[in-house]
Parts: C-alpha cells; structure tokens; sequence
C-alpha cells in the first residue's frame, strides 16, 4: 500500500494559492487533500495517482461554523468533531450533528471534514445524506476567484462523483436561515459501532402553527446508488402531526417502494426493514425537534 | 503491590502486578519487526494472483527490470530448480494426506486469488510497488472450485492436478483401529440414536474468519558467507522456522539463526506456521548477499492469513428420557482452501478440533467422521481456538435445542452430564488430567442466578421487551504435550527455561517461544522472583532468539502458563539446590535446599536464622569467587530446564451470556457477559484477565461480525477493513471474570496455559441466550455469524408460519 509517485505537495495558506497550485497542473493530475481520511487510502491503493496534493489543512478561510441573521455557513474544511460539537446546529440543522457524532471513530473525526466527504461522496457515507437532505447549497470557486453556488440536489450525482470541477474548491456548505418550527435527525445503522451505513435515514420537517407537517424531506443513505432523496416519502409525511402510527405507515411505503440492494452487509428486504426501524425514530426526532422540544 | 517491595516474597505469585511490557509498548517504544533497520536492505514486493484459478501463460517483467532501482526479479521457473518443493518432512504431520506439492512461487497455474507470482526486490519500497505494478502475467482462466462439498464429489476437478482428489485429508474417530471394530462401533451408535428418546440433528454452518494480529507478517533476511543466514521473522515458533528454512533452503544447520523480534503485535495461530514468503525472501537474501525485507500490508494479510473455521458441521446428538446424553455422531466437512501452508497444511486445525468435539460431557458413544476439502481459496491458517471454534457452537446449540425438546432448562441437561471428576478420557480418545468441571459449573450458575433471571424475563416479555440467557463451556489445551505434538506436527511439546543468574544479583531467563503481547516478561519475572524472593523488576525474559535460547516449540497452545514457567521454575529451582549447597558448605553446617528459606533477598539457615546470606552475595560469590569450594562443585550459576508432562493437561472455563432482541429489527445487545474459569494456581490475576477479555471479544467479533467472502468467481472480497468487520471496543459488553480454580497436580506451581482455545464456548453461549429470548418463535440458530439481518430472517419466517 505504497502510493505512485507524487511530484509535489503544497500547503497554501489561502484559497487563492490553493487555486493557483492546482492551476499549475492538467485537470484531475492535481488534488486537493482535505481532512485525508478517504482520499489517503485511495492515494495507498493507487486508485488516485495525482501528480500534486495541495493540501488545504492550513487554509482558515475554509474553517468554521457561522450562523446569524442570514443563514448558516459550514466551511468546507470543518472538521466532523467541530459539527458533533457545535451549539449553533439545532432543529432544523440538527441532522449535521448527528451524523457527525458517529463517523467512523474518535481519530476520523479529528480529521475528517464535511467538504472532503461531500467532494468524494463515497455511495456508503452519512454527510451527503445529510447535506442533501437539508438542501444546502454548495459555493464552490475556481482560478478567476469567480464563485458560483449549486444546489445539493444538483451536486450530488452518484458514487464518487460531483458536479465540483477538479479546478473548484469547494468554499463552503450554506443554508438560508429554515422556517421557524424546523427540526431534522439523521440515524444510521452499520455491523459495527459508527460504521458505513448499511442504511441511513435523514429526515427534515418543517411544521406549521398547528403542529401539522408542512413541508418534509427524507433522505436515505446506504443504497447502491449512495444518498438519494426519496421525493415520494416527502408528500407522505405532509399533514402529519407526529403520531407513531402515521409515521410508521409512511415508512412503510417509503421502504416499500425503495429499491433497496443485497450486497455482504445485509440483504435487499432486512435494508427495507431498517428503513422502517431506523427510520421512524429519526422521524419522530426530527418532529420533536421542530416542536423545540429536546 | 508496590514493585520496591520485597516483604512476603512467595506472594509475587498471584500479584497483580502492572506488566512489565506495557511501558514500552503504550509509550510508542516497542521494537517490532519493520523497526529493525539493516544497513544496505533491499525491500520486497509479491506480484499476486488476481485469480482464484487460472493458467499463466506468460510473465514479462522487462519493463519492471528495466526500472532504476529494481535489483532483482524471480518467478516461480527462475526457482523450480533452485529451491526445493514442498512439502518436506520438516513440516510435515505424522498424518497421512494428500499433500500438495507447490513452491513459493507459482508454477504454471494460480490457486487462490492472492498467490505469490513473482517477487519484486528494489531498493526501497516504492520502486518495489511500481515496478511490481508493471509486472505483465497473462492469465488464462480456469473454473473455480469453490464449494467444498462440490469439491469432494468425484466428478470434480481437482485443484491439485495430480492429486487424485480433492480430499485433502479424512478421518474417523471414536471406532477403534480397523474396520470392523470402526463398524461395530458405529452399528452401535446407530442403535443409540434409533432408540433414544430424544434426538437432535442439524447442519451447523460456520463462515471462513479467524483472527487479524495488529501487526501482519514480516521477514528480514540478512546472508554472509561467514556467518549465514540471519532471518527476522514475525513468528510464534522461532525454532521451528529455523529448521525448515535449513532443511528446504539446504544450508548447514549451525548457519541459520531465526529471531523472532521482542516485540510483536499479536500472533494467534496465524504466525505459527511456516510461510512460502519467508522461505523465498531468505533464498533472495542469500543468492544477491543483501539483507532483503518483507513488510505485508494488510490487504496482502486478509487475502492471504487468519482464515479459519470454515467448516460444515452435520452433527447429531442423542439423549434418554431422563436427559442423559447418549452419543454424538458428526459429520464435519471443512473447506481448506489451497493447502499450501507449511506445518499445519489447513487441516490439523478441523483435525484437532473434531478430537476436541465431546467436549466437557460424558457421552457413551461417539461416531465422528471428518473430511477436508481443497478449494481455490487461500489456505487455513490456525486461529485462537484452533479447529474447534465451529464444533463446539454447534455442539452447544445442540444441546440447548435437545433441552428445549425435553422441556428443561439447557443449564440443568449440561451439568447433569458434565464430567464429574477427572481424570477422564473422552469418546475421542483425549485425556482430560484434572480439575473440577462441576465446581466451575456451579460458580457460574452462581454467577448466573438463574431463578431471579427467570422472573425478570417473564416480567419483560409482559412488556414485550425479550430477554434471554445462555450458556456454554470448554475444556480446553493447557499446552501441548509431546504425546499429543509428535503424532500432531511431528515436534516437540516440552517446554524449556535457560535461567542465568547475574554476579550482581540480577537473573535473565531464556526462552525458546516468540509471545506476541501475552506478557511473558512479566509472568516469567514474577516465577523467578518467587523462587529467589527477589523483585520481578530484576528478572529480565529474552525470547525469539534461536542463537541464544533453549529450543521451544513456540507460543502456542497455551504454553506459557504450563510449560514454559514449569521450565522456569525448575530451572531456578535447581539453581537454588546448588546456591544452598555451596551456601552450607561457607557456613558449614549440614544443610540442603530444604535446611533453607529465600526470604525477603536474603538465604536464610532455618535451623538458625543468625546464618544467613543475602542472595547477591552469594550469587556473585559462586560466580565470581569460585575458591574454597566444597568437593566436585565448580562454580557457575546458569541452567536450562526442561519440562514434559507425562499426560496432555487441561483448563476449564464457562461462560454466561444474557442478551436482549429487539424482534423488530433483529438487533439484539448483550446485556451481560459472566464466566467462571479453572485456570488453576494464577501467576498474574491481570494478565490472565486480559487473556480472557480478549479471547471473547475474538469470539464475539467472530460471531457477530468478521467473514471472509468469495465471490462466485473466487474473487476475496474482504481484504480491507472497510469489509472485513472486527469488533470495536462499543461493540462489546463489559466481561465479568471469575475464578473457580483447581490447581494442577501435574505443574511445580500448579498453574494452567489458558488463552489458546478459550474463543470457543463465546458462539454458543451468545446463539444460545439469543433463541432463549426468542423462545416464543420456536427459533434455532444454526449458522453463524450471527447478525441482526439472520435474526430478522427467522423471525419474519416465525411469524409468516404462524399467520398460515
């Protein structure tokens, strides 16, 4: 697990030197290196040969949770312990900490950022679930300092691939501020402890001033096609208040109708199954946390 | 216990003293194999198959040899004629089989996805990788034989052509030697179960997983002419590498010295074979004169190492109407994989564990019938709970799913046929030595509270919540015994101890076994210091060194606290036999070991405690001042030890599993995890503690979680981490240890080797406890691993046959 030759490593300490570092190179002969903690491995076993790493570690700007009257911005080199532990993340943007808190383990999440997991976008991981699920937007820039922001449902657009260019860095995740009465949750369920998700469910509601769903999102992950947004089970939640039995039910059609896959961590049906068990809990979270309840 | 502390000397026995490895170990300080750094070493890369079965039509490596830096290229023709084949008698079992004859690189045709091709040797690793890179092979596909009891038909190809079948090895045991007497037998054993009142038989299936060290494999070789080979090798059996490597690569005996490094991470069976790498390195070493390296990665480890179990189980047991066991009759089908692995050759590992299958029960008759299939996977290699992991699973599924059929608790069937005193040879022919089965027995059930779990879980199940319990147990090997080694692996069992004592008063032991974490140095210390009523922080353990050590058998088998310190100990008792006669004869006075205690550093008259001597001077008299001695001594204090039992001896543990499933989902968590153990007299509470911990988090990972996958063209799907899924420390419950000892007749201190096979009775407590809570369905696991989707699948099979 030695990896091909690599001609330079830069460690610019702006986003312009980083932009100018991988200008220097064809498209795709350079890479940016974020949190490493997938692109590594990929380098050790030769699936990636860049020429060049730039190494966006030392990079500020990139760094950090902001949250006023405007919205919410993640940078992209936020690190996974830094979303598991920020107070800003609350109802609506919940989800994040969720998924953050179980990533892989203690050192992972001492390394990983939410801009490398969302720019790999490996089929088995949380944080484009999430991400997708929470509709951010993603505001990527390239070497004329031009920046342009994309859609989740636009960025993501299957395992390994992004709608980021390989000149693109991407700046950071955004959201606008959600509605009041917003609440999100994310849960997953791996063979062991905080492992890949075999399947994984992200759900955002937003409720209006009678407790009743007004608008709702529900994203899976696990599935071979990696974090899809299952519009169906959006309308099913609409109009719902919460109750177990009416969640249960729209999970029910939810796994129903997803055409989940056997692989050796689980078969097709036991997927559907966790989609229902793991989903209604995080279904109801997102409903209490809408409510502003714990 | 404070370590300056030398009062009360005799209780170094049984301390818990913090071990004496772990400073380095934790501080980042250990000294493992890829930290040895020669100066000039060369480092190796294996090109590998990348089929499970297939022709090699061609290998071009010009371009890789064209490469600055790259030194050397071999293929299996530039050494067909060079090296000898294997299998030689060095690493043969005295086992009749159908031995596969292979080189350490392949010739003509690949058998398992992962095979060494050719090796690559650069200057540094990173030309070795692309240059091994650009190695071209053309393959030409073969068909896969993948399933073992296809592979056992007779209108099967064979993996091994030339073979003449694919069955690898086959025996029968129980019957006696001929025929007839195997027939009789098993006419009668049919009789049993024809009219027993009740009868159990299933097929247990047990998936292809083992146990992954921390650290994989490793091999330094180093030549000159002068000196000869010295090769650095991650391994549990020093000695026995020594002579394969002199006896394949043809050099003079007192040429080659083998070290197994100081520290290692981990070993577990998997480095106690002798490896076709380490063989092919040293011939490298010694043809280009330069130290040459091998470092595996851990892909190369998951597709080539710690794949065990893998066995097909058909197993039947029989009971009267009072819930006495009767007969067992097995039908055990192992998949081997490729059978090229020197020593153990995949199944000794099904061989040995089918000796093992009566387990701790009194059976009448036995009938077991093993056959071992060779597949296009990589070979066997042991793992901790060598053989028996899949055997004792379902024979303590077995039992659990009899008692169910008589209606009592499983609990009550095993102790009422749990061997009630031993000595005992079992239905298998293997002796169990000592011990008290029933009193390990009933601490656990003690442990347990059955009753008081009973009413807790008929509560839950009001609420809907399912509880369960289960239980197991496990006589395992307490070492390896000559009687049982010979005939096993052709080698030696006894365990050998050199003790040097230093003129300052300080002692350095010598050992021919390679541990790899299982804390010898601390347990070895912590003898010696007993035996002189000295500090164990002045008693220092080399081991691995085949130029400077006793010749062991290796680490394996639970040695340690069997063989090994009853080597140590008689080594420095027979140290103290002589101090105390040159120490007799200074204060002249009539007096031998038994006139004297060794008491607080000091060797003391007991007829008159005013004549004493402390143990540093004495020591540094004997060595240093050899004069005025008494008639025929000389001086000198260093001995070697060697220790045999007459019989194989045992340990005996029990474990005790309470879990809860969510039959929802399947999942289940394990509430509870309480064993009982007759380790007999402990030298270190929390060395054998940690042995304990780590053999059920081994066997619960097995259970749970680890499996090794091929696909249906043979392709190993699970050689990263990502799939091959070990346990995490959440993953697993607090494991209350406890201790039922008895100590053995048959050891100078009456300790036990415990640890090797102590993995086994973890799957059938846990598959027990999770059918114990699922009572109300009617569900009996019957394969493992044992994952929330299994448990689904039979509860939604539950409930579909309960709707119709």
């Amino acid at each position: 697990m030695y990896p091909a030759l690599i001609e330079e490593y830069v460690r610019p300490q702006s986003v312009a030197d980083a932009l100018a570092a991988i200008a220097r190179y064809e498209a795709g002969d350079a890479i940016f290196l974020a949190g490493g903690q997938s692109a590594m491995q990929a380098m050790k076993s030769r699936m990636l040969r860049p020429q060049c790493v730039v190494d966006l570690q030392a990079i500020s700007e990139l760094k950090g949770i902001v949250s006023d009257a405007s919205g919410v911005r993640i940078g992209a080199m936020t690190r996974y312990v830094e979303i598991a532990a920020s107070a800003e993340l609350q109802g609506g943007f919940a989800a994040l900490g969720d998924a953050a808190r179980r990533v892989g383990d203690r050192q992972v999440r001492n390394r990983g950022t939410i801009g490398g997991s969302v720019c790999w976008n490996y089929a088995a991981s949380c944080t484009p679930a999430v991400v997708l699920g929470l509709q951010g937007q993603l505001r990527l820039t390239s070497g004329d300092g031009a920046s342009r922001s994309v859609a989740a449902d636009d960025f993501f657009l299957g395992p390994l691939e992004t709608a980021r260019n390989d000149d693109e860095i991407l700046l950071s995740v955004e959201w606008p501020l959600f509605v009041e009465r917003s609440g999100s949750a994310y849960a997953k369920w791996g063979l062991v402890t905080d492992a890949l998700p075999v399947i994984g469910v992200c759900v955002r509601v937003s409720l209006d001033a009678d407790g009743r769903c007004e608008s709702a999102r529900v994203v899976l992950s696990g599935l071979a096609n990696g974090a899809t947004h299952v519009a169906a089970g959006d309308s099913l939640l609409l109009g719902c208040d919460g109750d177990a039995d009416a969640i249960e039910a729209a999970l029910k059609r939810i796994a129903q109708d997803t055409d989940t896959h056997s692989d050796m961590s689980a078969d097709a049906d036991y997927r559907r199954q966790l989609i229902v068990s793991i989903g209604r809990d995080v279904t109801a979270t997102a409903f209490r946390r809408a409510r502003g309840e714990a | 216990m404070a370590t300056t502390e030398v009062e009360h000397s005799k209780d170094w026995l049984g301390a818990r003293l913090a071990r004496k490895e772990d400073q380095r170990l934790l501080a980042g300080d250990g000294r493992y194999l890829a930290d040895i750094v020669l100066p000039g070493t060369l480092h190796a890369v294996f090109v590998r198959s990348e089929y499970a079965h297939a022709r090699i039509l061609e290998i071009d490596s010009s371009e890789a040899r064209a490469m600055t830096g790259v030194v050397a290229i071999y293929t299996g023709a530039d050494i067909k004629d060079v090296i000898k084949s294997m299998p030689q008698p060095v690493l043969l079992p005295n086992l009749p089989a159908r031995y596969p004859t292979f080189w350490p690189l392949a010739i003509d045709t690949v058998k398992f996805h992962g095979e060494p091709v050719a090796l690559v040797i650069a200057r540094d690793k990173y030309v070795a990788e692309d240059a091994a890179e650009s190695v071209f092979v053309d393959y030409e596909e073969l068909e896969p034989i993948l399933d073992p009891e296809r592979a056992l038909e007779a209108d099967c190809a064979h993996v091994h052509e030339g073979d003449g079948g694919n069955e690898i090895f086959a025996m029968s045991f129980c019957g006696g030697e001929t025929e007839q007497e195997k027939q009789a037998n098993n006419e009668e054993v049919e009789k049993i179960f024809e009219h027993a009142a009740y009868t159990v038989k299933e097929r247990f299936r047990v998936q292809r997983t083992g146990i992954t060290p921390m650290e994989p494999r490793g091999v330094l070789c180093e030549w000159n002419d002068s000196d000869g080979l010295t090769a650095y090798i991650t391994t549990q059996r020093p000695h026995i590498d020594r002579l394969a490597l002199i006896d394949i690569l043809d050099i003079s005996a007192e040429k080659v010295r083998v070290i197994a490094p100081r520290d290692q991470g981990g070993g577990f069976g998997v480095k106690a074979p002798f490896y076709r790498e380490n063989l092919i390195i040293a011939h490298a070493a010694r043809e280009l004169k330069r130290p040459v390296r091998w470092i595996e990665s851990r892909y190369e480890s998951l597709m080539n190492v710690g794949q065990e179990r893998d066995q097909i189980n058909t197993l039947e047991i029989a009971a009267n109407e009072n819930g006495k066991l009767l007969a067992v009759r097995n039908h055990c089908i192992t998949d081997n994989g490729v059978g090229t692995t020197g020593v153990y050759w995949g199944f000794v590992m099904p061989f040995l564990g089918n000796v093992e299958l009566p387990n701790a029960y009194t059976w009448d008759k036995g009938d077991v019938r093993l056959q071992v299939a060779t597949t296009n996977k990589a070979c066997l290699t042991p793992s901790r709970a060598f053989g028996h992991f899949p055997i004792r699973f379902a024979l303590e599924r077995a039992i659990d799913m009899i008692a169910h059929k008589m209606a009592i608790e499983p609990s009550t069937l095993r102790r009422q046929n749990l061997i009630p005193s031993l000595p005992y040879t079992s239905v298998t022919n293997e002796y169990y030595d000592s011990g008290d089965f029933l009193k390990v027995w009933d601490n656990l059930m003690d442990q347990a509270d059955l009753s008081s779990f009973r009413a807790e879980q008929a509560r839950a199940r009001e609420a809907g919540r399912y509880l369960g319990i289960g239980f197991a147990c496990g006589v395992e090997l307490s070492g390896v015994a000559s009687e049982q080694l010979v005939p096993m692996e052709n080698q030696p069992g006894y365990g050998a101890a050199t003790v040097r004592l230093d003129p300052r008063g300080k002692v350095l032991v010598f050992g021919g076994d390679a541990p790899a974490g299982q804390g010898h140095e601390t347990t070895a210390a912590q003898v010696v210091a007993a035996e002189f009523a000295i500090n164990p922080a002045d008693v220092v353990l080399k081991t691995g060194d085949t130029g400077t050590t006793p010749f062991g058998a290796g680490s394996i088998g639970a040695r340690a606290g069997s063989y090994f310190v009853s080597a140590v100990s008689d080594a420095c008792t027979q140290l103290k036999d002589k101090i105390t006669r040159i120490l007799a004869h200074d204060l002249q006075i009539e007096a031998s070991l038994q006139h004297f205690e060794f008491k607080n550093g000091e060797v003391i008259y007991l007829g008159d405690d005013t004549k004493r001597q402390s143990f540093k001077d004495i020591v540094e008299r004997i060595i240093m001042f050899p004069i005025n001695m008494p008639e025929g001594e000389v001086g000198g204090l260093e001995t070697t030890a060697f220790f045999e039992a007459a019989k194989p001896m045992i340990c005996f543990n029990a474990d005790c599993c309470v879990v809860e499933v969510d039959i929802d989902s399947g999942e289940f968590k394990i509430l509870r995890w309480v064993t009982s153990e007759d380790v007999g007299n402990v030298i270190n509470p929390m060395v054998v503690d940690g042995q304990m911990h780590g053999a059920i988090v081994q066997g619960l990972s097995n259970a749970m979680f680890e499996e090794f996958i091929y696909d249906d063209q043979g392709q190993q799907l699970t050689a990263d981490f990502e799939h091959y899924k070990l346990a995490t420390a959440a993953d697993v419950p607090d494991i209350e240890i406890t201790y039922a000892p008895t100590p053995c007749p048959h050891t100078p201190l009456g300790t036990r080797g415990i640890g090797e096979g102590r993995p086994s009775s973890v799957p059938g407590a846990l598959a027990n406890a999770v059918c114990d809570a699922l009572t109300p369905f009617g569900i009996e696991i019957t394969q493992l691993p044992l994952r929330p989707n299994l448990v689904w699948k039979h509860l939604r099979d539950a409930r579909q046959q309960s709707d119709h």
